[in-house]
């Protein structure tokens, strides 16, 4: 959330928390058994008091049970970790299950056996899962095997998001006899096999286009079976990144098409990328649109190398071609298209002498 | 444009039924006439005809019209672009009137009326209309420049084209010379933008303190500190937690490992007694082993000492025969030499009395040589000291002779010099004095004062008188009185009595009679002196030491005579033969007795040599002898000793048999005792003790450090739990996350606003440039017409027009003979109205390419504060001018004018009112 700042980052902050209050509200509808977190409750250890408090007095409101696991951001074995700290163990709720040791847990109510991997430190090198195959993990035959980690799968090294260290080999789903893999770390919903899978964060907080904001609902009928996915959106906020070319009234349409075709502007977040060439008036045009959107938006960030200012010949005309202003625009049209920031500069410059020109022109 | 004709009637001066008409050149027009002829009034009644309005009320008005009160009315006709103008102006107040008439080719097109003529008017000469109460200065656009009335040459002619006091004349230039510079609505977003720019940038392109980047930048700057600090802070408590983490599992490590390490050592500390004792064990075998070794080598170092001895008596004794041998052959030997010496020793007893006797000889003949030349030495003194004796008895007699002498040089010398002396007084006084000469013809008688004298017939008298003297001739016959005249006579007379006087006792003194006396005396005196040299050079030459020494040497020579006489005394023996009695015959016979004794002395040196030679072959053979005896004896002695130790060895240690079975006995014990000890070195070096002391100290090491360590990283551990567990980190994810946003918010609004003000900067510098740049331009064609007009009266003054960046006016900066001016202002006067009104000229020419090729330009007096030597140069300039414009010049001094250059054809002259 660090790349919103003032009130709208607090809005989006709150996000999060409804996300969750979601989930909740998703638990007593289709009526599950109980809500697996794999990994990441909480950002860092070092988050706010005040993020705590809400996170589980929102906790506190679900029906049914909710196990979780420390991840890479809260692992559990450093003294400072967020479940050592007072606030937490004074405010946590009786559904919420920390599982910070590498034992099963039997879910009350049920025939599913947890099989935690929990991150006591930030970085292992060793597979999380790997203890899934001892003989501590052994459960009774007719127990659903349910694992649940954090961490990277040996084939997302290279893709982004994927982070070297936590790796966990996804064949300790067969090597383990689990029925169902539980993974977090990753921020979008993913498949890794039939019985592993990523839900993703609840509530994306970056323009990344990986699915995320999603939760699963699992339904698992015996031991053995191949469990049957739903994936419900649970998401408040849309993010968005959009690379735009724009060089004619057609491409400025189309932009602006765009934001108007946006469902709900004020929970959306847009990153938007552009480059260009347009005359004086699309130009305005252009400024207007961003403008409006970025006051209309949740956030909207735009960068790149902008759209430069080549004005068109009635333009340069209307400035008088002898006069002082139409010489010096053609001595800033000259410097215009350069791809540089001096380019950009000259730019700027010539439209600033257009809206001199303009005010000498509407008096 | 061009001005034809005007027709001026109640125009102030211009009074009076008869209106004042003047058809104008369209080259040069003078008008002159005296003050208050009315020149001035004729243009501005012209001036008013053309651009004030024919209705105007007022004080204006007041001012045209004549003291009369009756009403202007004024006709101006003028060319225009192939149309004649005639524009008529009745000023009446309200009731005023105006008509234009347009004519082309001469015939009237159009005639236009009131408000509809004016207008006309207006618009063919390019002036706005005059708006309410009468026309301004600053509506006049260029035609302000172009008339010129009197004492307004010298103002500086570009201060009425700026824009800011003339703006309807600069767009005319503007029009006129290809575009404007800066347009009043330019000229308001440039002065806006300069204010943005000067808001956000310091006079050098610096970013200002307090503007909006600036502060921006600060933000970011404050932001990313602030960021840096919390990153480092939550780095700080990651670094600690993985600390931490790493720490647990080293402890764990280290404690698992203590305990192996502990039975390790108890191991190693059980094999390192086991090798102890073995060591112990070992070192005494080997000390066993040492003692048996050291007691062989004892018993069979007393075996070989036994036999070494016995072998070393033997050999000496072998050595004592031969001594004896060798002392009993020298003993031979020294006899036989003894013998051959005393052989040797009758031969030198031989040869010594033969050298003795020969000696002996020679000496007695050399002792006869010493008494003859004694004898023949003694002789010869006694002659020379006889002979000495003569001359010394010569010397004596002549020195008595010399010695009654009484005279010598230096008295000689002396008279000689008295007598001179004398004979100078006389003559002085001689000098002095009368001379007297009587001639007597007869025997004559006379008496002076020196007593009577006589004269014979024809015997003459002379006598010198130095003083009154009387001579009586005869008896009495006759008295001469003589008186001579000389002076200082009587001085004189007393000088030469003086040195008769010294003459006289010197002589005296010597004892001589005179001079004469003196002088043979000196002759008698060197002659015997010549004798006495002649004595004493004789007596020299026989004895040149003196006499004393002659005797001396006398003396000596007989004493050495007896000497010799004794010497051959001693020689001679009773029955020696006689010895010749010459010197020769002596030496001859003592060369003889020297070869002899020679002979007798080589013969005894060679037989005492041979005596020497042998004393020394008998005492060397003594020597020997002596060596060899004391060689036995020693050896004799050493026998004894090496008998005695061995006595000693056998009576401790036995005989060399019981020796031998000692050294068999003990070297069995050594076998035995060396076959334990390397069975024990094996035994220990299976134990390898010194791995086991180096395991031992490593193992001892590794507790110890493990022990340590483990210890550290609890205390570390302690303090990192009270760090994580303290509550600074909590809420910092939070804080980063705030500040990483702010930062993007105000990089963002940064680059935003640093793009925005560098535009306007961009957008700035690109105006004053392409301002310049126009600037230049526009003023150029000016340049090029003002050029020729300054070059006929400066030869080659340059203008330069430059934009005052503050002011944005224009300002003329003329190079006056190569100097830069500051500014027009800064010229004298007189040249401030020559460039006045060239640039005037010039301007009017820029203007008049754009109004069919000619404008009129007025000038009043234009030259009134030019010297009359410069003058002629600004009338030609008028002439230059004219080509291209229509010169109408008033003035007062036409005909300083004419004669001056000024070339015209065209004169008006106002009469005088």
């Amino acid at each position: 959330m660090g790349q919103v700042p003032g009130d709208k980052g607090a809005l989006l902050r709150a996000e999060r928390l409804a996300a969750v209050e979601r989930i909740g509200g998703l638990a007593t509808e289709r009526q599950v058994d109980f809500v697996i977190v794999a990994g990441d409750l909480f950002d860092a250890h070092t988050v706010d008091n005040e993020i705590v408090t809400r996170a589980l007095e929102v906790l506190s409101r679900f029906s049914v049970p909710i196990y979780a696991i420390p991840g890479n951001h809260d692992f559990s074995g450093a003294p400072e970790s967020v479940y050592a700290r007072k606030r937490f163990i004074d405010r946590c709720p009786k559904q919420l299950h920390l599982l910070d040791e590498k034992r099963p847990v039997a879910v009350t109510g049920c025939s599913v056996t947890l099989l935690p991997c929990p991150l006591l430190q930030r970085h292992t090198v060793v597979d999380p899962t790997r203890w899934l195959t001892d003989d501590t993990a052994r459960t009774e035959p007719n127990q659903i095997r349910v694992a649940i980690a954090h961490g990277s799968i040996v084939d997302f090294e290279s893709e982004e998001g994927g982070t070297t260290p936590n790796l966990i080999d996804p064949a300790i789903v067969d090597a383990a006899k689990l029925d169902y893999l539980a993974l977090g770390d990753w921020h979008g919903t993913r498949r890794v096999a039939d019985k592993a899978w990523y839900s993703g964060t609840p509530e994306p907080d970056r323009f990344k286009e990986n699915q995320s904001g999603n939760v699963l609902i699992v339904e698992i009928d015996s031991p053995g079976a191949i469990p049957k996915l739903d994936t419900i959106r649970s998401a408040g906020c849309q993010w968005f990144r959009r690379s735009a070319s724009i060089h004619d009234a057609d491409d400025l349409a189309a932009l602006e098409q765009w934001f108007s075709d946006l469902s709900e502007p004020q929970k959306t977040l847009v990153r938007l990328e552009y480059e260009g060439v347009l005359g004086m008036e699309e130009l305005r045009r252009f400024g207007d649109l961003l403008d409006t959107q970025a006051e209309l938006l949740l956030y909207l960030r735009h960068r790149g190398n902008g759209v430069q200012l080549e004005p068109t010949d009635e333009e340069l005309e209307s400035l008088g071609r002898e006069g002082l202003t139409g010489r010096v625009a053609e001595t800033l049209r000259q410097q215009v298209g350069d791809d540089s920031d001096d380019g950009r500069i000259a730019s700027l410059a010539l439209q600033m002498l257009f809206q001199c020109s303009r005010s000498i022109g509407g008096e | 444009m061009k001005l034809l004709s005007a027709r001026i009637q109640n125009f102030r001066v211009h009074a009076g039924d008869e209106p004042v008409e003047i058809e104008f050149d369209e080259q040069l027009h003078v008008i002159h006439g005296s003050n208050e002829s009315g020149k001035s009034t004729l243009m501005d009644a012209v001036h008013a005809c053309l651009f004030q309005k024919y209705n105007l009320t007022g004080k204006v008005l007041d001012a045209m019209q004549p003291d009369d009160g009756s009403k202007p009315d004024i006709e101006v006709v003028f060319e225009h672009d192939g149309f004649e103008y005639a524009a008529r102006k009745h000023f009446k107040g309200q009731s005023g009137t105006c008509e234009l008439k347009v004519s082309r080719d001469g015939r009237v097109e159009s005639t236009l009326n009131g408000p509809d003529a004016e207008s006309r008017l207006n618009e063919v000469l390019q002036v706005p209309a005059a708006g309410r109460g009468d026309r301004k200065e600053d509506q006049l656009a260029h035609w302000r420049l172009l008339w010129i009335s009197q004492g307004h040459s010298t103002d500086e002619p570009t201060a009425q084209i700026n824009p800011e006091t003339g703006q309807d004349l600069q767009s005319v230039l503007n029009a006129e010379t290809g575009g404007a510079v800066v347009s009043p609505g330019e000229a308001r977003w440039i002065a806006d933008l300069e204010t943005e720019v000067n808001d956000r940038f310091t006079s050098t392109g610096k970013t200002k303190s307090g503007s909006r980047v600036a502060i921006l930048t600060e933000e970011v700057v404050e932001c990313e500190a602030e960021l840096t600090v919390v990153e480092s802070q939550a780095s700080a408590v990651e670094k600690d937690s993985d600390r931490y983490l790493a720490n647990g599992h080293k402890l764990d490590e280290i404690q698992k490992q203590i305990p192996t390490l502990r039975t390790q050592l108890g191991e190693r500390l059980a094999q390192q007694a086991s090798s102890a004792s073995l060591q112990q064990k070992l070192k005494n075998t080997k000390s066993d082993v040492e003692l048996k070794r050291r007691d062989i080598t004892s018993a069979e170092n007393c075996a070989t000492e036994l036999a070494k001895l016995k072998q070393t008596i033997e050999c000496r004794n072998k050595q004592i025969i031969s001594a004896d041998e060798e002392i009993a052959g020298i003993d031979e030997e020294l006899q036989d030499e003894q013998e051959i010496r005393a052989s040797r020793v009758k031969e030198r007893d031989h040869t010594d009395a033969s050298f003795t006797r020969s000696r002996r000889t020679t000496l007695r003949v050399q002792a006869q040589l010493g008494v003859i030349r004694a004898r023949v030495d003694l002789e010869r003194y006694n002659e020379s000291l006889r002979k000495a004796q003569e001359q010394a008895n010569e010397l004596k007699e002549v020195g008595k002779k010399l010695a009654v002498i009484p005279v010598d040089d230096t008295d000689v010398d002396m008279l000689q010099d008295l007598e001179a002396s004398l004979a100078r007084e006389r003559a002085a006084l001689e000098a002095a004095s009368a001379k007297l000469t009587m001639v007597a013809k007869n025997e004559i008688r006379f008496v002076h004062s020196g007593g009577e004298e006589q004269l014979a017939a024809d015997e003459s008298h002379e006598r010198q008188i130095d003083q009154e003297a009387e001579i009586v001739i005869g008896d009495d016959e006759a008295r001469i009185r003589i008186t001579p005249g000389g002076e200082d006579l009587d001085q004189r007379r007393e000088r030469v009595a003086s040195a008769n006087s010294a003459l006289r006792d010197r002589l005296v003194e010597l004892g001589v009679e005179s001079v004469s006396v003196a002088r043979e005396k000196l002759r008698e005196r060197q002659k015997f002196e010549s004798k006495l040299q002649l004595a004493q050079s004789r007596l020299e030459d026989v004895a040149p030491d003196g006499v004393d020494e002659l005797t001396r040497q006398r003396d000596s020579s007989s004493e050495e005579l007896n000497a010799a006489q004794a010497e051959l005394e001693r020689h001679t023996a009773e029955g020696d033969p006689e010895l010749p009695s010459t010197v020769e015959d002596t030496q001859s016979e003592l060369r003889v007795k020297q070869q002899r004794q020679d002979e007798a002395e080589a013969a005894r040196d060679s037989a005492r040599q041979r005596v020497q030679s042998l004393d020394e072959m008998i005492a060397k053979l003594k020597a020997d002898r002596q060596l060899k005896v004391q060689e036995r004896d020693g050896l004799h002695s050493q026998n004894t000793d090496s008998q005695r130790q061995i006595g000693d060895i056998v009576e401790s240690n036995g005989d060399e048999k019981e020796l031998a079975e000692k050294v068999g006995s003990l070297a069995e014990e050594l076998k035995a005792l060396e076959a334990t000890s390397r069975e024990i070195a094996a035994n220990l070096e299976k134990l390898q003790p010194d791995l086991i002391e180096a395991e031992i100290e490593r193992l001892e090491r590794a507790v110890k450090s493990a022990d340590k360590e483990s210890r550290n990283i609890e205390n570390e551990q302690n303090q990192l739990i009270g760090r994580l567990t303290a509550n600074d980190a909590v809420g910092l994810n939070e804080r980063i996350g705030d500040l990483k946003a702010r930062l993007q918010s105000k990089g963002d609004e940064l680059e935003r606003e640093g793009r925005k003000a560098n535009a306007m900067k961009l957008l700035l510098e690109t105006v004053t440039s392409c301002r310049e740049e126009m600037t230049r331009q526009i003023m150029e064609p000016l340049r090029k017409k003002v050029e020729p007009l300054l070059r006929v009266i400066f030869g080659g003054v340059q203008l330069d027009f430059m934009v005052d960046e503050k002011t944005k006016l224009l300002s003329l900066r003329p190079l006056v003979r190569n100097r830069v001016q500051d500014s027009f202002d800064r010229l004298s006067v007189g040249t401030r109205e020559q460039v006045g009104v060239a640039v005037r000229l010039a301007l009017a020419q820029v203007l008049a390419e754009e109004h069919g090729g000619r404008l009129p330009v007025v000038l009043d007096e234009p030259f009134v504060n030019t010297d009359p030597g410069r003058l002629p140069r600004a009338l030609a300039m008028l002439n230059l001018a004219k080509k291209d414009l229509q010169v109408i010049v008033l003035t007062c001094d036409f005909g300083d004018y004419r004669e001056l250059g000024l070339d015209t054809t065209q004169v008006t002259e106002m009469p005088p009112k």
